[in-house]
């Protein structure tokens, strides 16, 4: 069953350098409750496509299709993505007091997620700046769940974190992920990531989508010669580092 | 060493400002006399130890009436700017937020009211109106929101594009609970700066005004119009125009180097 449907999507941009299409006629389908891998390099239009889904930017033409308003985002930046000015309990129940969830429930709630995401009950007194990056990406992992999305976009979440930590977040979203059958658009540049959490992926390149299909295939049988020199490029890393992921 | 004088001149200057509101706040306690009474045997007498700034004509004790001045010109000064900071919140955060027209509107707005000479737009306004307490913060606040504004909205500008808006609009919320929850909050800091230094300005046209006699209107002590009081014996007594000088001047100094203190820590970039 598909949960998101991208019909045509085309966004431009006006910059400094000139007219910048970012989105160029993006079409894809999402299936419910699977992780759906978006790769591409930096600029290509991976965190525009993802806003235009969530409805955040408005596409120039094209649509989106819903099945689902049970939405959530995790960003790159935590640092970026979580208010300064707000205590860790104000930012995680924002979302249900948006909704008008009732004080006690909020409560019950907020609770979980901070045992979900391994955070003592010390942190909801706190602001962000006295967390690590990763901690902080927890918090915006707990604060994602809390309003139990159906589908999460998944904004490069491990890009500016080190390496154990990265492994710490992919393992806590695949748990989220079988716990609650929550389906994932997974943004990243990095190829191993992808293989670890996705079952399918799409790849993107000045704004267009080059292919789509299953991992296992895409990264066996690429068809086109920019998704080639992206696998090759990343080819011995991930021989190396696939059996540390599985760990 | 140059930040270690600075410091100590903005504690001084905290130190001084306190003291006059909490002179100001208890004003009943504070002042040695009755504002307003007068006493015909002591006329014009220079500072003793029974009035400590000496009498006006009237034999009215300067210190008292001093005093009672700084409850009316600081409440001037408060609400006025208050008001100002309340105005440039909301035109700044509606231009900077929904951007557009609405922002080309209300900034071009912000640029006629920049190129009115305020003082004599005030001049204008109080002479229509009357002049009253109220009138004159409504004149001062309603010409001094908007520095404050374009602060605002530049802050906007750049606050509106980061991820925890993003976020919360993911989360379905409102523009009114993003600009209230998100924006102000995280704007606020170089406002208050701002509203800082605009209390001094503010304390100052209203001493002006007064002095003009279209300010607070006598018996009603405040520091402009006591100025004014003593203009006429000058000559003779130079404690009544001296002392409530001296305690504009050193007010007025002292909101200044707070506020250029606090600005130092709000946006150490622009530190000489
Ligand atoms: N608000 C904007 N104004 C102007 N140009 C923009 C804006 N947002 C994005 N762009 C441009 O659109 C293009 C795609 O940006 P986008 O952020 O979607 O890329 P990305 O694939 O997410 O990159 P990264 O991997 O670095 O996050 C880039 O060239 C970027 O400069
Ligand atoms: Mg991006």
């Amino acid at each position: 069953m598909v949960i998101v449907k991208c019909d045509r999507l085309k966004k431009r941009f006006f910059g400094r350098a000139g007219i910048v299409k970012a989105v160029d006629d993006v079409s894809l389908e999402i299936e419910r409750a699977e992780a759906f891998g978006l790769v591409g390099e930096s600029g290509c239009g991976k965190t525009t496509l993802g806003k235009i889904i969530l409805g955040v930017l408005k596409p120039d033409s094209g649509n989106v299709i819903l099945g689902t308003k049970k939405m959530q985002v995790i960003f790159q930046s935590s640092y970026n993505s979580l208010d300064p000015k707000m205590n860790i309990s104000d930012i995680l129940s924002e979302g249900l007091i948006i909704k008008g969830t009732g004080q006690g429930e909020i409560k019950r709630k907020v609770e979980a997620a901070l045992d979900l995401v391994k955070l003592p009950k010390e942190a909801l007194k706190k602001y962000p700046h006295q967390f690590s990056g990763g901690e902080r990406q927890r918090i915006a992992v707990g604060r994602a769940v809390l309003t139990d999305p159906e589908f999460i976009v998944c904004d490069e979440p491990v890009s500016s974190l080190d390496v154990t930590i990265q492994l710490q977040i992919l393992n806590l979203l695949k748990e989220i992920q079988k716990r609650f059958g929550i389906t994932y658009l997974f943004i990243s540049h990095d190829l191993r990531v992808i293989k670890f959490m996705c079952n399918r992926l799409a790849v993107m390149r000045y704004g267009k989508v080059l292919e789509t299909g299953p991992v296992d295939y895409i990264y066996s049988n690429p068809s086109h010669p920019y998704t080639r020199s992206l696998l090759s490029s990343h080819f011995y890393d991930i021989i190396k580092n696939d059996a540390s992921l599985k760990l | 060493m140059q930040e270690f004088v600075k410091n100590k001149m903005a504690v001084a200057a905290s130190l001084f400002i306190l003291l006059i509101l909490i002179a100001a706040i208890l004003a009943p306690v504070a002042a040695t006399c009755d504002p307003s009474a007068t006493d015909s045997r002591s006329v014009l007498t220079p500072p003793s130890k029974e009035h400590i700034l000496g009498t006006d004509r009237l034999g009215r004790d300067i210190f008292s009436r001093t005093v009672y001045g700084a409850r009316i010109s600081l409440f001037i000064g408060f609400i006025a700017i208050g008001m100002a900071v309340l105005i440039g919140i909301f035109i700044g955060a509606m231009a900077g937020y929904y951007g557009g027209s609405i922002d080309t509107i209300l900034m071009r707005f912000v640029d006629t009211m920049l190129c009115f000479p305020t003082i004599f737009l005030i001049l204008a306004v109080i002479s229509l109106l009357g002049p009253s307490i109220f009138n004159i913060m409504i004149v001062i606040g309603a010409t001094n929101w908007m520095g404050i504004a374009r602060l605002v909205r530049a802050q906007v500008l750049t606050l509106k594009e980061r991820d925890f808006v993003a976020a919360s609009k993911v989360m379905g919320a409102k523009d009114s609970w993003i600009i209230l929850r998100h924006l102000i909050p995280n704007a606020i800091g170089p406002v208050l700066v701002s509203a800082t230094l605009g209390i001094g300005g503010a304390i100052l046209v209203e001493s002006a005004l007064s002095f003009l006699g279209i300010g607070v209107q006598p018996p009603t002590p405040s520091w402009g119009n006591i100025l004014m009081d003593g203009r006429s014996t000058l000559g003779v007594a130079w404690w009544l125009t001296v002392f409530p000088g001296l305690f504009i001047l050193f007010t007025v100094l002292s909101y200044n180097i707070l506020g250029e203190a606090l600005r130092d820590i709000a946006e150490p970039r622009l530190k000489r």
